[in-house]
């Protein structure tokens, strides 16, 4: 199971942050992505995704599919793409 | 936005009107148009007849009075002229006016047609019993039937620099994602370029309450959620170019309330909206774009349609995709 193939341009392994709170896995690249999902932890949480060119900032917040094993999510990132994956709890391993 | 010929400023020679004189002239000076600075005298509603329809008080709280005599006329037509004198005008092609109507929206309207400007710019009136800024019944109106695209000015604050004095350094433009918001981005952009100022694109999804009674909400926001982030990515993509600085933001919550949000955030200079039914639809909605202007602290430039048409024009036979957004 696929959850998320983002585009990052530009940025490096060390940039990008991906986290599972509660419900939701959060994606940041940049120091203004962690800014901004440092705004969404502390309770405003309008803004589920925000990207911005100038800076290389990045934020995205995605509902987890129910099912999903958090323990074994897994992150890859390859030519400025972000890919992340987990299996869910039956085993499978689709893509969506 | 560089086809601003006529700017149409509404003044009522009240203080906070200075600022929406000075932004008009500014605007003005900027695109090389002309202005034409408009004060109406609102005439009292002559009585009812019985049995007739009156239409009611089309600006209840507008002091009414009497039709100028000549003398009077002059005098007023002299002291719209000095307050605009005060004004910084050097460069600019000028006239002052001088109207009388029972209706001052009507009478802001009926000009702009007849001028054919392309720019209303008025003030968003202040509340006599309040000391937050409102959106005075006049503007409202004027935003109503508005032949062309208006320029909101907020009273001033003491803490809020006036950006058509310091120049505007970040623009924020508020898309549906309907079929106006193409437009509506090459315009931002456009004017976001020439003032060499950072451009944020925001997209609000508002979620329906009532959706989250009839079944899972988590599922009916994400789904929502997610095809707003592709169609905004792939919209300013388009539009703006994949190399350009641009932030892109798209927010769940009140659209209205997100947008102000977010533009008190970013210390917005000027904030973008559709002024047309295409803006209805979602995220921007003429209700919500309305509150933005009652409660922004920044100019807010509502774009009317055939501006924002006319301003993309040039793009039109080119063969670019249109942005995946849908219709309405």
């Amino acid at each position: 199971m696929v959850i998320a193939r983002v585009d990052l341009p530009g940025t490096t392994n060390a940039d990008v942050s991906v986290q599972v709170h509660q419900t939701r896995l959060l994606i940041t690249a940049g120091p203004e992505g962690a800014a901004q999902l440092l705004k969404h932890l502390e309770g405003d949480a309008h803004v589920i995704y925000r990207r911005d060119r100038g800076t290389g900032g990045f934020f995205r917040s995605l509902l987890l599919p129910h099912g999903v094993r958090v323990d074994d999510i897994k992150a890859t990132m390859t030519d400025g793409v972000l890919v992340v994956t987990a299996p869910d709890t039956a085993g499978k391993d689709d893509h969506d | 936005m560089t086809d601003f010929s006529r700017v149409l400023c509404a003044i009522d020679l009240t203080e906070p009107s200075r600022r929406v004189l000075d932004c008009a002239l500014w605007w003005a000076r900027r695109h090389g148009a002309d202005v034409s600075v408009l004060h109406v005298h609102p005439l009292a509603l002559p009585p009812p007849e019985a049995g007739g329809l009156t239409g009611g008080a089309p600006e209840a709280s507008i002091a009414a009075h009497a039709p100028l005599t000549p003398d009077a006329h002059r005098e007023h037509q002299r002291e719209i002229e000095r307050f605009v004198e005060q004004a910084r005008t050097d460069g600019l092609q000028l006239e002052v006016l001088l109207d009388e109507d029972p209706s001052v929206a009507d009478a802001i309207v009926a000009r702009a047609d007849a001028l054919a400007a392309d720019l209303v710019v008025v003030g968003a009136g202040t509340g006599p019993a309040s000391e937050h800024p409102v959106l005075g019944r006049i503007t409202m109106d004027l935003l109503r039937s508005a032949p062309c695209s208006v320029l909101v000015i907020p009273p001033p604050a003491g803490d809020v620099v006036n950006p058509c004095v310091a120049g505007v350094g970040r623009v924020l433009c508020a898309v549906s994602l309907s079929e106006a918001s193409r437009p509506l981005l090459e315009s931002a952009s456009a004017f976001a370029s020439q003032s060499a100022a950072h451009l944020t694109v925001v997209h609000v999804v508002e979620l329906s309450e009532v959706a989250a009674l009839a079944y899972d909400f988590d599922a009916h926001r994400e789904a929502r959620l997610q095809p707003a982030c592709d169609e905004l990515v792939a919209l300013v993509e388009d539009v703006v170019g994949p190399d350009k600085p641009v932030e892109e933001i798209v927010a769940q919550g009140a659209p209205s309330s997100e947008i102000l949000k977010l533009a008190a955030e970013e210390s917005t200079g000027l904030i973008v909206v559709g002024l047309g039914a295409g803006h209805r639809a979602r995220g921007t909605g003429r209700p919500a774009a309305q509150a933005v202007a009652r409660e922004a602290r920044c100019p807010v430039l509502f774009l009317h349609a055939d501006a924002a048409a006319a301003i993309s024009r040039p793009f039109a036979s080119d063969s670019r995709q249109e942005p995946r957004a849908a219709a309405g």
